[in-house]
């Protein structure tokens, strides 16, 4: 089984998609074996909640139940973010909350995000957030260097928090490692441009196989960019199993 | 629909093995930035080509950058000497205020291996502009030399104002270090205008990003370069073998295209 558990869906500004409908997107991940997604609708990340749930009911109805979703939490907004995920949390397709402190300019360690972990450990969801190294071009990426989410990390440690990007770049990588290394609850995803030579085999050489979770960043990127990377990684076969879909599988809850 | 991953991976295998990547963007040398790799000799490379069934391509030496380029070619001609890869030689405008040696700079660099020249204009503080390395271009031009350059070292307008001053020459685009997923609205209307315009693709990693190019100008515009030593291979290859293109434009991309222009250079 092969879940891709860092998908998005939606527009964004600034470059344009060559082909996001959803009956492309199922055809593709047919076309590549990718049985499952989630994905974390683009509308949320700029405070149009209701198109960000209703958007991602839909492409869960219209992909037959293939296509999951995590629900972004905007620290701007929190308590009517909140209300919003709360709201909808029963809904079929629902599997957790995503942030993105680059996106909403705001460091991971701020006090507006403390609601978020709060709510998640009393629901027991999984927290998946944007991390990245700091950046010479992409200033905002400060805000989600790995070192800031260890307050809350520590704080509310029966939380399943994903690193997405694994940390984003080279210094990024080996601070998400250091830190899972020191907390249990912290889980790594492959999405995204972090086609770095001998990443993957490291991570699973210092945090273990079971802590890896296959994601690609669709839309922006393509899915096949990564799976080259597992399918050809010097690891074993039970190894690229279990980063490719039994984790997030497992992880995420998912019914399926 | 579950399939069984271990047949996903060897299909993989062997399609990438089947197609015989040559590889435009490979490099030696100490990186510029901290990396997983620190140095990375020609020997380790050649384990790793041997390792990713890569049938050749062009070595870049990082020294051309961090140091000096002329220093730098040399190491990369000692290195490559006897490999059976060839090299890019990285030219600064100077090379050239005396056309006659740079001539001979540039022949005497293909004889070496060059099949490939990169500039840096950003780093070595020049313009990619015809009024500033009009000789070299020229001398590019007369050997039929393609030139590779980063997008960060220059600006889409530079490139477009010398793909319009020299239209025979080809000029390949290298989304380094950034994504050129983000600029895809200036490099789609470059590729419509300037047919000597192609795009190494170890950034071309936008969703459908492949097939939606090779739509729209060709799989002759994309060639395949895995930027080894920093990252993985098999990112590009598997854009490649699992592409929904046909056999002949997957040909193309993973060597066919790097083929006609080695091919093409000048050697006397």
């Amino acid at each position: 089984m092969i879940i891709d558990a860092h998908m998005h869906l939606g527009l964004m500004s600034g470059y344009f998609l060559p082909d996001d409908h959803l009956e492309r997107v199922v055809e593709t991940m047919d076309f590549l074996g990718i049985d499952y997604g989630i994905q974390m609708n683009m509308a949320g990340f700029v405070n149009h909640g209701t198109l960000e749930v209703d958007s991602s009911m839909k492409h869960f109805e219209l992909s037959k139940g293939r296509i999951f979703y995590h629900l972004i939490f905007d620290p701007h907004y929190g308590e009517q973010s909140l209300e919003l995920i709360e709201k909808n949390m029963k809904s079929k397709g629902f599997l957790g909350i995503k942030i993105h402190p680059s996106i909403h300019n705001l460091y991971a360690d701020d006090p507006r995000y403390e609601i978020v972990w709060q709510f998640a450990a009393l629901h027991k969801l999984p927290i998946v957030s944007h991390t990245w190294a700091e950046s010479s071009y992409n200033p905002t990426q400060k805000y989600s260097t790995p070192e800031h989410f260890e307050k809350y990390i520590q704080q509310f440690p029966q939380v399943t928090f994903v690193m997405g990007h694994g940390g984003g770049r080279f210094a990024g990588y080996l601070a998400a490692i250091k830190l899972a290394k020191k907390y249990p609850s912290i889980i790594l995803d492959t999405s995204g441009d972090v086609s770095d030579f001998g990443l993957l085999k490291m991570q699973v050489d210092e945090i273990g196989a079971a802590r890896v979770v296959f994601g690609s960043d669709l839309n922006m990127m393509d899915e096949r960019t990564v799976l080259g990377r597992i399918y050809d990684a010097d690891i074993t076969l039970e190894e690229k199993k279990m980063i490719l879909g039994e984790n997030a599988c497992r992880l995420f809850k998912m019914p399926i | 629909m579950t399939i069984k991953i271990e047949e996903r991976i060897a299909e993989y295998q062997k399609e990438r093995d089947a197609l015989g990547f040559l590889d435009l963007n490979m490099w030696i040398g100490k990186p510029l930035e901290a990396h997983f790799v620190s140095d990375y000799p020609i020997g380790e490379l050649k384990k790793h080509i041997q390792r990713y069934e890569i049938k050749g391509g062009i070595v870049s030496h990082f020294s051309c950058i961090e140091y000096d380029s002329a220093w730098g070619n040399e190491q990369l001609w000692q290195a490559i000497a006897g490999s059976g890869l060839f090299g890019a030689v990285v030219l600064t405008p100077e090379m050239f205020y005396d056309p006659i040696k740079g001539r001979e700079i540039l022949k005497n660099s293909i004889a070496k291996g060059a099949r490939l020249a990169r500039v840096f204009p950003k780093h070595e503080n020049f313009e990619f502009r015809p009024w500033c390395i009009k000789h070299l271009l020229d001398n590019l031009l007369e050997f039929h030399l393609p030139l590779m350059i980063w997008q960060t070292e220059t600006t889409w307008n530079d490139i477009d104002e010398v793909c319009c001053a020299y239209p025979d020459l080809t000029v390949i685009i290298e989304g380094n270090p950034q994504k050129i997923l983000y600029h895809n609205r200036r490099f789609y209307p470059l590729l419509e205008n300037h047919e000597n315009v192609k795009l190494e693709m170890h950034n071309v990693i936008g969703y459908l990003g492949v097939e939606d190019l090779v739509k729209h100008f060709g799989a002759e515009r994309l060639m395949f370069g895995s930027n080894l030593p920093l990252w993985d291979p098999n990112c590009t290859m598997m854009s490649v073998t699992h592409a929904r293109v046909s056999e002949e434009e997957k040909h193309l991309m993973a060597h066919g295209n790097l083929e006609k222009l080695i091919n093409h250079v000048k050697l006397q």
